[in-house]
């Protein structure tokens, strides 16, 4: 395992959305190691990330199986879907600053890491049939255009 | 053969050859599924049509800046039912890559549950 844990650990950990951030962060964190070895940071900060996902793992999940039980009209879903952007966005940062500490060098945290964010995508999907359940089906005839002229451009280079 | 240059992840842009009205290109990036494996069997990709037309739809996947080291066009969506191969000497180059590969494990499993219904 090798985990770096250094002021930007706990400056992303704890205060990515503090506006506030460099200042604040070192001085906690030079007061945490006054107090804790690195080695004990190092896996309470593992045990509360992994405690952490596993958290967010069964809210999406519970959300899911509310979901399927329950149903959604096409405009509650679509009101959802919208919202749950944010959610995304939010989720990928997460996952990205788990992996630029190198938290993700930890089997268990890169599981758990990983189940937690094809869960939440799983719900946006979810949210997305929905969403569209009666929607007219539109034609991106560009695309197809597209995709039909590099094949047939391939097929052509084949033949010479 | 020559090892593949691009990999599964990536975003890449094709020779294309359609141009609009004027004469400029019309470019479209492709997203890459198919494995490095195969990838190297003949130098031959697997890819994903993508677009910034920002469309609701059973099909259509919409991707994040967050997901690649380079930002796409606002709005870019895979359309996960438009998927074709082609070989390396088509494309005309690398626009970005996944940050990571869970993005590409999401996308495969939206495309395998949704497009192959698996």
């Amino acid at each position: 395992m090798n985990i770096s844990i250094n002021n930007n650990t706990i400056n992303h950990l704890y205060f990515t959305n503090s506006y506030n951030v460099n200042y604040g962060a070192t001085r906690f964190f030079s007061s945490l190691k006054k107090y804790f070895s690195i080695s004990y940071l190092k896996n309470k900060l593992i045990e509360y990330s992994s405690n952490e996902l596993i958290r967010l793992i069964t809210i999406t999940e519970g959300l899911q199986n509310l979901i399927a039980e329950n149903g959604l009209t096409e405009k509650e879903a679509n009101t959802m879907l919208d919202s749950f952007s944010i959610i995304i966005k939010k989720s990928n940062k997460f996952f990205n600053l788990l992996q630029s500490i190198n938290f993700l060098d930890s089997d268990n945290v890169q599981q758990l890491a990983e189940t937690c964010l094809i869960t939440i995508y799983d719900l946006r999907s979810q949210l997305q049939q929905l969403a569209v359940a009666t929607a007219p089906h539109i034609n991106d005839s560009e695309l197809h255009k597209i995709a039909s002229a590099i094949s047939l451009n391939n097929l052509v280079a084949i033949q010479q | 053969m020559a090892a593949p240059q691009y990999k599964q992840g990536d975003v890449v842009y094709l020779y294309n050859p359609l141009t609009m009205p004027k004469g400029e290109p019309l470019e479209h990036p492709i997203f890459i599924i198919s494995s490095n494996t195969s990838n190297a069997y003949e130098n031959r990709y697997t890819g994903i049509m993508m677009s910034a037309t920002s469309l609701k739809d059973k099909f259509s996947f919409m991707l994040e800046n967050s997901m690649f080291e380079r930002p796409l066009k606002p709005n870019s969506q895979l359309r996960l039912y438009l998927v074709f191969s082609f070989n390396e000497s088509e494309i005309r180059n690398l626009h970005s890559r996944v940050t990571s590969s869970v993005y590409t494990k999401i996308i495969i499993k939206n495309f395998t549950e949704l497009v192959l219904a698996v």
